[in-house]
């Protein structure tokens, strides 16, 4: 029967916090969080020279982006941030083989001493460092496409227009009313977002601009911030919910590992 | 430093819209025809093939279902019966394809 580990970090030794090099006890902790799949596998790590991979015992199935497998998965990367720098791994990597204990052999040689020089510089770039999320919504669409029709000139007029005839008039011009709000949409939530990238500016390391959906998300962010400066994040991110209260809507999340920034692809050879 | 996981703000409405105002809603309070154009142009897009093959799609799907919820545009029991939902897509999706496969 084959048996596989699933794969959800690599972590190494934090600056700062108790020198782990030749630690291998400290290594070897014990994870309270349970492993995925429901099965209460126990989440531990495999180690060479001062990094580790953090690993659970699991079929060789792949795992769907339900929310229960997506907290599971967190909770250890989260868990792991508490002690170690964290390279998160991608969702749903299962490492596979034909014998239990060869694998964790094979993880420790193909991907941990392998792949050594590599990850020792991404934990370098990431030590110290965490992930804070932002998203954006405004609270009332109405206000914002009664703005949009005011401030566009082209949109107020062939609206006008349109209202104006009956409604069994071609298809034609609505549609492309219809277009021209989507662009100035488009444009508005440009806007915001940019305002809001500009009085963060300069407290953060780097930045993404994920995917949003729908029209009332203006953007969705995440943010690589030094520890030293969560507060001031924190604060700035207060600032801004109070200057735009009634008008965005802000969710801020954090602290998590780095997932937007780092996402290790990990393949065993054949 | 204790620091939730989440935090909400003060401005943080929960549940204060059931319901998603659309663009088209607000331009066209009366004139329908235009979503209709969008639906046909979808339907002609997605056919049946491909929606019982596109996992990728679901996916998506599932990843905006987790946003709108944690954006508390969707109560968690509601997000529950439409991730089942979702979920028992991507399913019927890996056993079609496996089937495939076999074949």
């Amino acid at each position: 029967m084959e048996k596989g580990k699933y794969i959800y970090c690599i972590v190494g030794a934090n600056k700062g916090k108790k020198d782990l090099l030749n630690n291998k006890y400290e290594f070897r902790k014990k994870y309270t969080s349970p492993g995925i799949g429901g099965r209460n596998d126990e989440v531990y790590s495999v180690f060479y020279r001062d990094i580790a991979a953090i690993i659970s015992s699991s079929p060789d199935i792949s795992y769907s982006i339900s929310r229960k497998n997506l907290i599971c998965h967190q909770k250890v990367l989260e868990e792991s941030m508490e002690d170690y720098t964290v390279l998160p791994v991608r969702f749903d990597t299962v490492a596979v083989s034909k014998n239990e204990v060869y694998i964790e052999e094979r993880i420790k040689e193909e991907v941990l001493k392998d792949r050594y020089e590599e990850l020792k510089d991404l934990l370098v770039k990431m030590d110290n460092k965490v992930e804070l999320g932002i998203k954006a919504s405004w609270v009332d669409m109405k206000m914002i496409f009664q703005e949009i029709v005011e401030e566009n000139k082209d949109i107020k007029r062939l609206r006008k227009k349109l209202f104006s005839k009956s409604i069994d008039k071609p298809y034609g011009e609505k549609a492309i009313l219809g277009e021209m709000v989507m662009y100035a949409l488009k444009k508005k939530k440009f806007k915001e977002e940019k305002k809001i990238l500009d009085f963060l500016n300069g407290n953060y390391v780097d930045k993404r601009i994920n995917k949003g959906f729908g029209d009332k998300m203006i953007t969705n962010l995440s943010f690589l911030v030094e520890k030293s400066k969560i507060e001031e994040f924190d604060r700035l991110v207060d600032k801004l919910s109070t200057v735009y209260k009634g008008r965005i809507k802000f969710k801020y999340m954090g602290s998590t590992p780095p997932i937007n920034f780092i996402e290790l692809v990990i393949f065993l050879k054949e | 430093m204790a620091r939730p996981y989440k935090k909400e703000h003060a401005n943080t409405e929960i549940g204060s819209e059931e319901i998603d105002i659309g663009l088209l809603d607000i331009l066209f309070p009366f004139l329908l025809p235009i979503k209709g154009i969008n639906f046909i142009a979808k339907k002609l897009h997605d056919t049946a093939e491909e929606e019982l093959t596109d996992a990728s799609k679901i996916q998506g799907e599932l990843l905006e279902l987790q946003m709108r919820y944690e954006m508390d545009e969707i109560t968690e029991e509601e997000y529950d019966k439409k991730e089942k939902k979702l979920l028992e897509r991507l399913e019927a999706i890996r056993k079609y394809k496996e089937k495939n496969k076999k074949n």
